[in-house]
């Protein structure tokens, strides 16, 4: 495994889903898609921004459904559990929506920066 | 990579770039050449410049429908086979897919195997996969005839399914001709070079099921003297056919579900990691929705199998079904006992016509069998039928069509002005509320009672909120 234990959290990252990861792709391959996800978090960041900010609810579950199923193949599981509970089940007043969508963002924040540090230390 | 043979051009059709990514990313390491759509009106102008040898489809997509895709591949010439991607919450989309002519689905999260092992069975394009079309005479499966509007219903249903993988759910009552229903399925389809395995699920003694499923390794248990392959092991490449489904234990029920969503599973006192490519055809003579009601199935399997339902109707419904069926079975059993019977009395085709045969088709086999290995002649008269044959019986379904209609009179809907219409969610909602408040809050009871599934209720349960 290319990423060292010391720099995964793992309250945010299932290491054996990156392991298996690299079993079906290779370490090279590897480095390229965890760079895409993290490139993939931060757009799902700001469409998440701008949806809270203008209370779209329907952006919100659009960027939940993108981010429930590749968080999870990512290993990304906390987050892949948050997002898929707002998507499958959203609360029913807006506001609620909203404050569900800002502590995912808040966790987002924190997987796009325990990725980066690993994308960092990955010895191609 | 110059030393990997090119398996073929697969499409990827998924809106999250990371996950796209990955997939191709897997299929290539695999050996085939992918390229990545991110919305659905891209893959259209990717389709209509070079049709793929498979095409994997999320069946969510931020444009268009995944289903309009499918839908679009299959009016092209040569359409390649779509492997539908779908997550826990879009799962009655991909059964759909299927019914529109989608080879597979594959439930988020899959494994990479999972994946390859799909596209691998996809790669088959679909004009030189020779599906024959049902004959309605075929001497191997000489009780699938039927020209009844009912029976042509099925035989539709069954060309549909047979060029695809998904699973088949057949239900009716007992000898109404599950099993031979499977297997025409199966010799229709291109897997008809494979085997094709049937399982009676009531026959196996539950401390069995799971040797007889998936095999097991010497020493395993007590009695287990060597290795030994399971039908899901011996069935790869074609058909498993599981009857009287609803016998299974639940523990074996979540072992099949896991076999269903990856494609793997392991021999029983192994750990080895083994994989099959079957196609699932599962039978049962009981309300499977009752039973998911009621415990005994579980939901989550039931959705994973009742892909593509076929419910064959009882012999009683099937009209002049019933008279074709006794003269074909009629010159089958009488060249089989070298006798020469070649009709039927007037008088005995009006007691076969309005006798309701509770044992269906293997009744009416059994019948006959017995009236001609015992008598002689040209015509099988009435004084020739085993005494034991319900001769006083009338149809079932007459009289109590009778009593329903009767029941349907006496209710009068008075006639109501344009103020009393109330909207139809207004009545839906009342009837559903009613059904649970007699169901004690139970709502896959209620469900069942109501005629629609359990996740229909919650979804308009949530609507209301």
């Amino acid at each position: 495994m290319p990423i060292s234990e010391q720099f995964v959290d793992k309250s945010i990252t299932e290491l054996n889903v990156l392991t298996q990861l690299e079993k079906d792709v290779g370490t090279t391959v590897l480095a390229r898609l965890i760079k895409l996800f993290i490139d993939e978090l931060v757009t799902m960041a700001n469409q998440l921004d701008t949806a809270i900010s203008s209370e779209d609810t329907i952006k919100i579950k659009e960027v939940m459904h993108v981010l429930k199923n590749s968080a999870a193949l990512y290993g990304a599981s906390a987050l892949a559990a948050l997002a898929t509970q707002l998507h499958d089940s959203p609360p029913s007043t807006t506001q609620e929506n909203l404050h569900a969508a800002l502590v995912i963002k808040h966790n987002l924040d924190k997987t796009r920066d325990a990725y980066q540090i690993m994308s960092n230390s990955i010895a191609i | 990579m110059s030393d990997i043979i090119d398996k073929g051009l697969v499409y990827i059709v998924e809106d999250s770039i990371a996950s796209g990514a990955l997939y191709a990313s897997q299929l290539e390491q695999a050996g085939f050449q992918c390229k990545h759509f991110t919305d659905g009106y891209s893959a259209l102008v990717g389709i209509k410049e070079k049709m793929p040898a498979v095409i994997v489809q999320d069946v969510c997509l931020p444009d268009i429908s995944g289903l309009e895709v499918l839908q679009f591949v299959n009016k092209q010439k040569n359409p390649a086979n779509v492997v539908m991607i779908t997550s826990n919450s879009s799962i009655d989309i991909a059964v759909e897919a299927m019914r529109l002519g989608g080879f597979d689905f594959l439930e988020k999260p899959f494994t990479s195997q999972r994946l390859i092992s799909s596209v691998e069975s996809a790669l088959t394009p679909k004009e030189q996969v020779k599906v024959q079309p049902l004959v309605k005479n075929r001497d191997k499966n000489q009780d699938f005839v039927g020209e009844s509007l009912a029976m042509k219903t099925v035989f539709r249903l069954l060309d549909s399914a047979a060029r695809s993988k998904a699973c088949v759910f057949i239900t009716g009552e007992s000898g109404t001709g599950k099993e031979v229903c499977a297997q025409t399925l199966h010799d229709t389809s291109p897997r008809n070079t494979g085997p094709f395995i049937a399982i009676n699920c009531a026959a196996i003694p539950a401390e069995l099921f799971e040797s007889e499923f998936f095999g097991h390794v010497k020493g395993a248990f007590s009695g287990a003297l060597s290795d030994r392959k399971g039908a899901v092991e011996v069935a790869n490449g074609g058909t498993l056919f599981l009857d009287e489904l609803c016998e299974m234990e639940l523990n074996l029920q979540a072992k099949l579900l896991r076999f269903l969503q990856t494609g793997i599973f392991s021999k029983v006192g192994s750990s080895e990691v083994l994989h099959s490519d079957v196609r699932l055809v599962c039978a049962t003579n009981r309300n499977p929705i009752i039973e998911v009601a009621e415990g005994r199935f579980r939901e989550d399997l039931y959705y994973r199998l009742n892909v593509i339902p076929v419910k064959l109707p009882p012999l009683r419904e099937r009209g002049g079904d019933i008279l074709l069926l006794a003269e074909y079975i009629l010159k089958q059993k009488s060249d089989s006992n070298a006798k020469h019977f070649t009709g039927f009395s007037d008088e005995v085709k009006a007691l076969f016509c309005n006798y309701d045969w509770p044992g269906n088709i293997r009744e009416l086999q059994n019948v006959i069998e017995n009236t001609v290995v015992i008598n002689d002649g040209d015509v099988i008269e009435k004084d020739m039928l085993p005494s034991s044959f319900g001769l006083g019986a009338v149809k079932h379904s007459i009289s109590a069509k009778s009593v329903h209609n009767t029941n349907e009179q006496s209710v009068q809907l008075s006639p109501m002005s344009v103020h009393d219409i109330e909207p139809l969610w207004q009545v839906e909602k009342r009837a559903i509320e009613n059904a649970i408040k007699s169901c004690e809050d139970n709502i896959p009871l209620a469900a069942a009672y109501l005629g629609v599934s359990a996740s229909t209720i919650y979804r308009k349960i949530k609507g209301w909120s």
